[in-house]
């Protein structure tokens, strides 16, 4: 599992914290990107902005995406993913409080691969990102790298 | 009423009568014409029949006298033939003595017959003559001669016979006597041709005067049968003449009848429009070309308050506020010069004007009316006064709609945002807490005493006991929010089902659930399986200290309506506080008795209300509780926010 990435973008520092916590409790730590908002998300995808010259070839695994963000929020993030060749195939996973019905049927609707609610119970929360974790990383054969250009 | 059809009735009728007038103005002349001509005629026609009665009657007589006469005449004639034959039977025995004459004179056959009937029968034809010409004086003296000679001839005759000749010297006597006797028989004979001859001239005259008569009779005739036959033919002239006028005059009868019956119809017709106009809704006012009022109706006495004598002939602007006046012959002149119907009002400012000065809106509507005294404009007025209030109200009432639609919206996006940002925002300060929480206790448990670990515990417990009421209330404003679906559903299949969820999660539970086939609601099935949800979830919790926990689902019916409800012999309820259970976050037990955030009551009453139904709850301390509810109560109650 070396090279594989998973790109957590978040922007409440305690969750941030949090979800560390929870990956480095499943041996995931070492492996996570965060951005603390769509825009650095997007620069970090597609190598730009801050991540200037970066090798777009390299991408995540699983992207865990929260809704609320500042800047550009989750949908608009999901939305450049999906338009772009680079990224439109990459896996997303929306983990975020609510469970809003509007939220997941726009959330699917512009194609995320899955939706999780983060748990207030903490332990549960460390147990959906285990899940998470060993679904995306273990089990699920990611879709083949776009050919970069 | 559509008045341009009232007018064009009445426009209609106007010419009409005008055509009936012209139609009458022209009979006088005609009339005279014919009345003078009808008096000639009249008077011909008395002349002809007083010459035709006379001609009649003169032929009539002419007829009568020649039937008699003609009568008279064959008589005369047959007379005058019967004389003449007497006369010639007189000639011919005085003949046959002349003939036996010469035999008696020569001694021959000397038969005194031979000369002795002869006489007598002349003797038998002169009284037979003088009978027949008695009334003949001429004839008479005539037969008086002839009497005598004849008398000459028998004493002759006598002689001749009784003196038989035995001598020579009678033989003389005797041939003298003979010839005494012939020369007697001449003026016998001559008598009676005389006589002969006078009957048979006035045969002649007779026959004459007879043809002349009739010659008369024929010219009677002629002329008079002419005169008649004139007066005929100036009877059969005058009869088809008068035939032919009586043709015209019944025709023009059967014409002046239907035309009463049409002027008839035409009064019936204007009487119809005039009482349409009476009593129509409207004022009307009917205006020339020069804006003087033609006509109004009672409307518009009522409405301007000036009596109907006060408006005709004066110009209209009497009825328009003064502020108009400037403007209004321009209005009409443009109106007369394009005239067709126009309805004005709607979102034009028009006033009429009373009599009293006040003023009040009207909508007008006008129409061009072609009568015989030229183009008129009618025009219909209303006073909108009423519907201006009306509609001012209802503008109110709109904006008051409207403002507090638009509150509610308002209201409602406020909903929808704040529970947004609970169901977002407020849970992560909790996560942060419980996750930290559960950090110190696994990084620092060694440094922490047992009441430490026990405060901590205590943190993680209410803020997912404050997770579980924010994901509650957000439930409880779902409910409210979204739209409803209506559509029949099967709420003993939805309750069989939540009670097998119920029984999966407990299933150490002995519980007797009692769930009839076929209880079925109209609504929202989403809504409906959440109140089933919480009512059947309460009556599983609120039984959980019953060994022998039962639970019903059932439906009455009462007041015609369907009254669910859902029954356990579970805890219940002191009914003095009947009235919280329903209420948000209200609750009768505590946590640690049964579990709940005392919303589930709440959610139910929601969905309820917004079914246009009722809840009630009925129960006792210890020994269970029933929730009976009912849906569409009262259709059209909103939807319970």
């Amino acid at each position: 599992m070396e090279n594989k990435l998973i790109l957590l973008i978040e922007d409440n520092p305690d969750d941030v914290a949090l979800t560390l916590r929870a990956l480095k409790k499943n041996n995931l730590g070492n492996q996570i990107v965060v951005a603390g908002d769509g825009v650095e998300a997007l620069d970090y995808l597609f190598g730009t902005g801050a991540h200037l010259g970066r090798d777009t070839s390299v991408q995540p695994e699983v992207i865990l995406l929260d809704l609320k963000l500042p800047k550009l929020d989750g949908f608009a993030v999901l939305r450049s993913l999906r338009s772009d060749r680079r990224t439109k195939l990459l896996p997303v996973v929306i983990m975020t409080s609510s469970k809003e019905q509007q939220d997941l049927i726009d959330g699917y609707g512009l194609g995320a691969n899955s939706y999780v609610r983060k748990p207030v119970d903490f332990e549960r929360f460390v147990e959906a990102v285990r899940q998470l974790g060993m679904y995306w990383l273990v089990l699920n054969e990611r879709p083949p790298t776009a050919p970069s250009n | 009423m559509d008045p341009t059809d009232a007018k064009a009735s009445h426009v209609t009728a106007g010419g009409a009568s005008e055509t009936a007038r012209s139609g009458t103005h022209l009979a006088p002349s005609a009339e005279i014409n014919a009345l003078s001509r009808a008096r000639f005629w009249n008077r011909f026609l008395w002349v002809g029949f007083v010459a035709a009665i006379v001609a009649a009657a003169i032929i009539g007589w002419n007829t009568y006298r020649d039937v008699r006469d003609s009568d008279d005449w064959s008589k005369w004639i047959v007379h005058t033939q019967v004389v003449l034959q007497s006369l010639d039977r007189a000639q011919a025995d005085a003949f046959s003595i002349v003939t036996a004459l010469p035999s008696f004179s020569r001694g021959g056959d000397l038969r005194p017959a031979k000369l002795t009937i002869p006489v007598t029968k002349m003797w038998h034809e002169i009284a037979a003559l003088r009978a027949l010409t008695r009334d003949n004086p001429a004839q008479q003296k005539r037969l008086d001669q002839a009497d005598r000679t004849l008398r000459r001839v028998a004493e002759l005759t006598g002689a001749v016979i009784h003196n038989a000749p035995t001598t020579h010297q009678q033989q003389l006597s005797r041939s003298a006597s003979l010839t005494q006797l012939g020369d007697a028989l001449v003026p016998f004979r001559d008598n009676l041709a005389a006589m002969s001859l006078m009957e048979q001239r006035l045969l002649t005259e007779r026959t004459a005067e007879a043809r002349m008569t009739s010659r008369q009779s024929v010219v009677v005739m002629g002329v008079g049968g002419s005169i008649i036959l004139a007066w005929l033919l100036l009877i059969g002239g005058y009869a088809s003449l008068t035939s032919s006028r009586l043709r015209q005059t019944s025709q023009a009868l059967v014409a002046s009848r239907e035309e009463l019956a049409r002027s008839a119809a035409r009064e019936k017709a204007e009487e119809r429009v005039r009482a349409l106009l009476e009593t129509a809704p409207d004022a009307m006012v009917i205006v020339d070309r020069d804006g003087r009022i033609v006509l109004v109706n009672a409307q518009t006495e009522k409405l301007f308050g000036h009596a109907r004598a006060e408006m005709l002939g004066n110009l209209v602007e009497m009825l328009i506020p003064a502020r108009f006046h400037g403007q209004h012959p321009l209005h009409r002149s443009g109106y007369f010069a394009n005239p067709r119907v126009r309805v004005l009002g709607p979102g034009l400012e028009l006033y009429g004007l009373r009599k009293d000065g006040s003023e009040f809106p009207i909508e007008l509507s006008l129409s061009p009316l072609q009568t015989e005294d030229g183009l008129l404009a009618s025009s219909t007025v209303r006073d909108i006064t009423e519907r201006k209030r009306a509609e001012a109200e209802m503008r109110s009432l709109n904006e008051a709609e409207r403002r507090h639609a638009a509150r509610l919206e308002a209201v409602n996006q406020e909903l929808e945002a704040f529970s947004y940002s609970v169901s977002h925002d407020l849970r992560a300060p909790l996560r942060s807490i419980d996750g930290f929480s559960l950090a110190l206790m696994e990084d620092y448990a060694d440094q922490l005493d047992v009441e430490g670990k026990e405060h901590l515990r205590r943190i993680r417990a209410a803020t997912q006991r404050m997770a579980l009421l924010i994901d509650d209330l957000l439930k409880l404003s779902r409910i409210s929010r979204g739209e409803m679906s209506h559509e029949v559903v099967d709420l003993s299949a939805i309750a069989r089902g939540i009670v097998g969820e119920l029984q999966e999660g407990e299933p150490e539970r002995s519980v007797e659930c009692v769930v009839p086939d076929g209880i079925e609601a109209h609504g929202d099935s989403h809504l409906l399986r959440a109140a089933l949800e919480n009512l059947l979830g309460n009556a599983w919790k609120f039984t959980s200290k019953q060994p022998h926990a039962i639970i019903e689902l059932g439906v009455l019916q009462r007041d015609g309506q369907p009254l669910y409800f859902v029954r356990d012999n579970g805890a219940g309820f002191d009914m003095a506080y009947a009235d919280k259970l329903f209420g948000a976050f209200q609750r009768l037990h505590s946590t640690a008795e049964f579990p709940g955030t005392g919303v589930g009551l709440a959610t139910v009453q929601r969905v309820v209300l917004r079914h246009g139904g009722r809840i009630s709850a009925e129960g006792t301390t210890g020994k269970g509780a029933t929730f009976s509810f009912t849906l569409h109560e009262s259709l059209g109650v909103s939807n319970g926010e």
